[in-house]
């Protein structure tokens, strides 16, 4: 094994990180104006020209309605990403008001609230995702916040721990014999120096999010169709794995390929913070 | 009948076992197991209740009918009856049965069986959800003598005598009709047919074994005696492509829902397809007329004239499929071949809609009053890619014409209540049925009420062809509900849907019954049999 913390491979560390950065940088372009990087309907197909594999033409090649697979994706990236924030935004607010509340709380409200967040933990975030969506229904923002409330359980958890160290703090004690209310407190001393723990998991978690929210567009739960969202691209090119490869091989790629960046980036922020 | 033509030469073809299989070794022979792939579990093993049409294809070897649909000539002729009369209002109907032959249990099909029987489908209600549209009206049945039934409605019945020949009215003996409903789903029944119950594990396999002593096939099967395989595997595998691999590497010897995108993989292996459209409702779009976008009728009789089938069929599909003729597809009694009207001509759909007000709005789709013209189509999930692939596809032939279309999946599970409610301007579906009166069941008020129908010269035709026992005036009925389907803009059909079947070249024998539902009891291997 090569130690890649090894201080010989910092240019090596440093140079996969900008790549990741670039490469997300890339994405976010695609997101933000699609039209830039794919001139062709991600839409509209031409009939003829079906199930064409990639060429210079067609980057990505063609699914079988001759839809352009390249402007897909890029088109599926604001639907995706969108999606991904939207669910992160969700889990860290909710995840970190209950992890605040838990932990200024304390004692029986303390014990209370945590022991629904393990529940919450027992439960696979997927199957939690996937009751919720049942309840709200289809569509990407349904999905987005059902997959933000299935994973705030973590937010809360670190939340609290950080709450209690903080909480411990002797300038906590300082404001308390000033005279300030409980709520002050946990709002204007203890949430601001419990942020940083938060917001790299914040950033750790966005990778999954895009990967929990290409999980349920798969199974057919996000936009109606023909919304190019990423999860419902590979979940289209299955019939045609024996027959057009790259239906479902390069959106997956592409998805591997964010959200492993999306943790390279993240593990970075959490190193630096230690 | 031009779809027979195909049908037949397909099973011609399978009957004389030329080609591969025949070069392979002359030497068919008894015995052995057959692998069928199929595409989903079938959820109850008791013909009577059964629903999907893979769950009917595994049910149909348990059980026999009353009578046979000839796929090739479109007539009925006997099997556990050997002749029957009807009287001229089609509310009585006598069976003749014949001698001989009895359940896996030694009990004999007598009238009294073939009279508890229906006494118990009618108690089974809307579990036997077939049964319960092709017995409506069933007043009783009464035991003339023991080899004579006559069952009596209280109203006119047309399509019985043509249901008798189904899956869901196949008889099972008097131990089986005793036991609760769900239990007969999950341990099976005790049937007359020529495969009988071994072995069950959900979402895997059902295992049948031959019946020996099994004689009473109907009269266009070959094989009169008992089946020559010795057992029968189906295997649930649900991905497409793990089904045609199965099939190419030799672990399966037939499989079932072949993708249209696989079948030139399939042919190019050296193994044979063999495809029939399935009789009923064909696959289409049919339109709740009590929403107010679509109720005067021009936005669907514009919809009529844009949507290309051909390009449907050639886009998505394979040369296995044709496009829709008539809301029925070819094999169906009383299809009328309406082919003319469904000829893709935007021209005119644009003409249909300037006339009746819609003028292109500034997204380019159209409005008239305000109202932008934006339908939504619902569609049943989980889907085979089919019915999205094929939408996807009219909603870019509608936006031509300045039409929006929304998909809209839900859930099958919430079919009925979706029918109930009628929250969609557009449903797209099928029904499988070898008797028009799907019609009515899928339209009217009396059924599903898909659309909406309102009281008018289509509803009496569906009405009144439901109980008229003279076959060429029923047809006269039927074939005005057709057109008055199409003329009106109630129903847009596509595709024919179509059961394509993948076979192993060493395979001959495989048949299908009038519901394109396959039977196995003449099927052989070439060489060694067994596994």
């Amino acid at each position: 094994m090569v130690d890649l913390t090894a201080p010989a491979l910092a240019p090596l560390r440093r140079f996969d990180l900008v790549l990741c950065g670039l490469w997300l940088a890339v994405v976010a372009g695609w997101a933000v104006l699609p039209g830039v990087f794919s001139r062709q309907d991600p839409l509209a197909g031409v009939a003829a020209e079906r199930l064409q594999p990639p060429s210079l033409r067609h980057l990505l090649g063609t699914d079988h309605l001759g839809r352009d697979l390249f402007a897909r994706v890029v088109h599926g990236a604001a639907l995706s990403l969108q999606a991904a924030l939207i669910a992160v935004g969700v889990a860290l607010v909710v995840g970190s008001a209950v992890g605040l509340a838990a932990g200024s709380l304390g004692r029986w409200a303390d014990a209370l609230i945590m022991r629904v967040v393990d529940v919450m933990l027992a439960i696979p975030a997927l199957l939690t995702a996937l009751a919720l969506i049942t309840a709200l229904g289809f569509g990407t923002v349904q999905v987005a916040v059902a997959v933000g409330i299935a994973t705030a359980a973590t937010f809360a958890r670190v939340m609290r721990a950080e709450v209690l160290r903080v909480r411990a703090a002797p300038y906590i004690g300082a404001a308390r014999c000033a005279g300030s209310r409980g709520w002050w407190i946990a709002l204007r001393h203890v949430l601001p120096n419990t942020a940083g723990p938060v917001l790299v998991l914040a950033a750790l978690e966005f990778g999954a999010a895009i990967l929990f929210i290409s999980t349920l567009s798969f199974l057919g739960l996000g936009a109606a169709p023909p919304a190019p969202e990423w999860g419902a691209l590979v979940s289209g090119g299955r019939n045609f794995l024996n027959t057009a490869w790259w239906l479902t091989t390069l959106p997956s790629l592409t998805v591997a390929g964010i959200v492993l960046a999306a943790n390279r980036i993240a593990r970075e922020l959490e190193h630096r913070r230690d | 009948m031009r779809h027979l033509v195909p049908s037949a030469a397909a099973v011609a073809f399978l009957i004389a076992g030329c080609g591969a299989g025949d070069a392979a070794g002359s030497s068919a022979q008894a015995g052995g197991t057959l692998t069928v792939a199929v595409t989903s579990d079938p959820q109850c093993l008791d013909p009577q209740q059964a629903g999907s049409s893979d769950a009917i294809t595994v049910n149909r070897q348990f059980v026999d009918s009353l009578t046979d649909h000839d796929p090739d000539t479109g007539k009925l002729g006997g099997w556990l009856a050997t002749s029957w009369e009807a009287d001229p209002k089609a509310t009585s109907f006598t069976f003749h049965l014949r001698e001989g032959a009895t359940f896996s249990d030694g009990t004999p099909v007598d009238a009294q069986a073939v009279k508890d029987n229906f006494d118990g489908l009618v108690k089974l209600g809307a579990k036997a959800v077939q049964a319960a549209t092709y017995l409506s009206g069933y007043r009783e049945s009464v035991v003339v003598d023991p080899r004579t039934v006559r069952v009596e409605f209280a109203k006119p019945n047309a399509q019985f005598l043509e249901a008798t020949s189904t899956t869901s009215l196949g008889l099972v003996a008097k131990s089986s009709l005793a036991q609760p409903a769900a239990d007969r789903c999950a341990n099976g029944v005790v049937g007359s047919g020529p495969f009988l119950l071994e072995q069950y594990t959900r979402n895997q396999q059902v295992v049948q074994r031959r019946r020996d002593g099994y004689a009473w096939s109907p009269a266009r099967i070959t094989n009169r005696g008992a089946a020559y395989l010795d057992r029968l595997v189906f295997k649930i595998v649900p991905e497409a492509n793990v089904r045609v691999g199965l099939l190419e590497s030799g672990q399966a010897d037939a499989v079932l829902g072949v993708g249209p995108q696989d079948t030139d993989r399939v042919k190019r292996a050296g193994l044979v397809i063999s495809a029939r459209p399935n009789p009923g409702l064909v696959y289409g779009i049919n339109v709740n007329r009590s929403r107010p976008l679509v109720a005067d009728g021009a936005v669907p009789r514009a919809i009529q004239r844009a949507v290309d089938r051909r390009q449907v069929v050639d886009t998505i599909l394979s040369p296995d499929y044709h496009p829709a003729t008539s809301v029925l597809s070819a094999p169906t009694l009383g299809y009328v071949d309406l082919g003319g009207k469904l000829s893709a001509d935007p021209a005119a759909a644009t003409e249909i809609l300037t006339t009746a007000g819609w003028v292109p709005g500034a997204d380019g789709m159209r409005v008239r009053n305000g109202q932008r013209l934006s339908l939504v189509v619902r569609y049943y999930t989980p889907d085979s890619g089919l019915a999205q692939s094929s939408l996807e596809l009219i909603q870019q032939q509608l936006k031509k014409i300045g039409v929006d279309v929304v998909l809209k999946p839900t859930p099958v599970a919430q079919a009925i209540q979706t029918f109930k409610d009628g929250d969609y301007d557009l449903i797209w579906g099928n029904a499988s049925a070898a008797d028009p009166d799907i019609l009515r069941n899928y339209f009217t008020v009396q059924g599903l009420n898909a659309v909406r129908l309102t009281a008018g010269p289509l509803q009496d035709a569906l009405y009144a062809q439901a109980g008229e026992g003279d076959p060429a005036r029923r047809a006269q009925q039927v074939a005005l509900a057709q057109q008055l389907l199409l003329d009106d803009g109630w129903a847009i059909p596509v595709y024919e849907p179509t059961t394509v079947v993948g076979l192993s070249a060493k395979v001959r024998g495989v048949r299908f019954d009038a519901a394109s539902r396959l039977q196995f009891i003449d099927v052989q291997r070439a060489g060694k049999g067994g596994k």
